[in-house]
């Protein structure tokens, strides 16, 4: 483990060359280029909020509807662009796989790096957004707090998440082609059940006694055992209400990457230097 | 001094090696035991040595395993026997601009291609030009690599190859590629190499490429050593058998297990 970590620290010219050149290579030939990058989020947003908050009325308690929903949309997109990314990511890279001898633990790396960087640009048009329903709409939001010290704290948190997932997805998916139709399903289901569209606590409060002849006695504590119940909330507190950020939840998301790290290379140990036969 | 050395090397692969990998198909043969039967062995039994200097060229029919000993002496495949040593860099060039990102300028596959082999930004930087230089690609450097014709991309890939002076340099069938004027140059490129005592692992379906440039040939057939020793010797037992062999189907024999197809 450890002349693993040492070989992709030794190789980290290759993974930020790799991560420039996921990111060069996005929006290339666009009329609007790197403008996307806040476009990309904004428009996400804008459609989210109609669809959930005109039509079904979720977000009338919310004092800034679009940036409750910019905050958990944000957070899960970039996990989950991720994931998507990272089961094919070995594949799509054939050629270099074929034609040079490297660790292949810096493409789902790279990967990884180059979707928190368009993340953390993602930031910008939220608090843009955040500083608009402030002090032109007079929301009752504290975009200015120093809470927003703690944001840096929450992106390493979804940095571990997102790396622990890209490792072990990105190897699994070069032997089982399905995993990426599962995926998409999974990825759908897990963002439903994560306070993006609504809050945690309609969640906690609501009561679902006898939906589907299920006991839902539990359901509570399993729903919480999705990390990103807890860094949503976690986001929302700290750009939008200037409050502490729950963090005991957010230690537990961390633990959960942390965890999913470990795992990760340790498949990657094991299984890479089969990549080369079989993409 | 050895460069390379392989012991009893040999490559496992399964025949199933098909693109769709599916799950049911896994489950199916680990159910059916049939996974040990679809197995070949692509090489085996390869013991050979390169040392400074040395120019070794690899010949043999398609199918043979040329492609796969490559890709083994540039450890992008992990052997399933044996073990192969290297000492020093390893530039391989084994399908032209197979690293290059087509939607990056030729500048900055130099980078991207130079961090796949082991480079500093810094180092590529320094050889950046005299790279440029030797592609002949001028203007176009800034251009994408996708407009780049093909003469174009294999040349900047030959040339990133050659002017970051590996220790060793190993090409498989790549000589072929650009003009007259181009394939004189490269050629010339490779004696500068071997005179500085690097090492040149070289794939090729020509005979005459292989006496005039190797010093040491290894014949292989059907994933094994038939020959190994100086280049004249074996490329004229080679020749011999070539002209031995009745004509027919001598380009399709084991086509169908070549891994590089």
């Amino acid at each position: 483990m450890i002349s693993t970590i040492a070989a992709l620290w030794g190789r980290r010219d290759l993974i930020h060359t790799l991560a420039v050149s996921n990111l060069k290579e996005q929006h290339r030939n666009t009329f609007f280029g790197y403008l996307w990058w806040v476009l990309d989020p904004l428009m996400m947003t804008a459609v989210y909020t109609i669809v959930i908050g005109f039509i079904r009325g979720v977000g009338r308690n919310e004092p800034a509807f679009p940036a409750f929903v910019m905050c958990g949309l944000l957070a899960w997109k970039s996990f989950a662009t991720t994931i998507s990314q990272s089961i094919d990511v070995v594949s799509r890279s054939e050629g270099l796989v074929k034609s040079f001898s490297f660790p292949k633990a810096v493409l789902p790396i790279s990967l990884v790096i180059s979707n928190q960087v368009l993340f953390v640009f993602a930031l910008i048009p939220l608090f843009a957004l955040c500083l608009f329903y402030r002090f032109v709409m007079g929301a009752q939001l504290r975009p200015l707090a120093a809470t927003w010290a703690l944001v840096p704290l929450l992106v390493v948190v979804q940095l571990c998440l997102a790396l622990g997932g890209a490792l072990m997805f990105s190897c699994f998916g070069v032997f089982f082609r399905d995993l990426g139709n599962i995926m998409t399903h999974v990825l759908r289901i897990v963002w439903y059940l994560s306070p993006g569209l609504y809050p945690l606590s309609r969640v906690l409060k609501a009561d679902y006694r006898g939906f589907l002849q299920l006991d839902w006695s539990d359901f509570h504590s399993i729903y919480l055992l999705n990390p990103f119940a807890h860094l949503m909330g976690g986001y929302r507190d700290c750009i939008m209400y200037g409050n502490m950020p729950d963090l005991a939840g957010i230690g537990f998301a961390f633990c959960l990457g942390v965890v999913g790290i470990g795992l990760g290379l340790w498949v990657f140990q094991n299984q890479e230097r089969k990549f080369a036969k079989l993409v | 001094m050895t460069v390379i050395s392989a012991r009893q090397l040999g490559v496992r692969y399964s025949i199933y090696r098909s693109r769709t990998r599916l799950l049911r198909r896994t489950v199916f043969q680990f159910l059916s035991r049939e996974l040990e039967r679809t197995q070949f062995w692509a090489l085996r039994n390869v013991t050979l040595e390169v040392r400074e200097g040395d120019v070794l060229g690899v010949i043999g029919v398609n199918g043979a395993g040329k492609s796969t000993l490559c890709m083994a002496l540039a450890q992008i495949l992990a052997p399933d026997e044996g073990q192969v040593v290297v000492e020093g860099k390893v530039a391989p060039l084994l399908s032209l601009g197979a690293g290059f990102n087509r939607d990056m300028t030729g500048t900055e596959n130099i980078y991207l291609s130079g961090a796949l082999m082991g480079y500093q930004p810094s180092e590529m930087k320094e050889m950046a030009g005299a790279i440029a230089a030797f592609a002949e690609i001028g203007e176009f450097m800034e251009n994408p690599v996708r407009a780049y014709s093909s003469g174009m991309r294999a040349r900047l890939a030959f040339a990133i190859a050659t002017c970051i002076e590996p220790d060793v340099l190993i090409m498989d069938e790549v000589l072929s590629v650009g003009d007259a004027g181009f394939r004189k140059k490269s050629e010339s490129r490779m004696l500068e190499l071997m005179e500085r005592a690097r090492a040149i692992v070289l794939v090729s379906h020509s005979a005459p490429t292989i006496r005039g440039l190797c010093n040491v040939a290894v014949w292989l057939h059907k994933g094994e050593v038939r020959d190994y020793g100086p280049a004249d010797e074996v490329v004229r037992k080679y020749e011999e058998w070539q002209e031995a062999r009745p004509s027919a189907g001598r380009a399709g024999e084991g086509a169908g297990h070549d891994p590089a197809l």
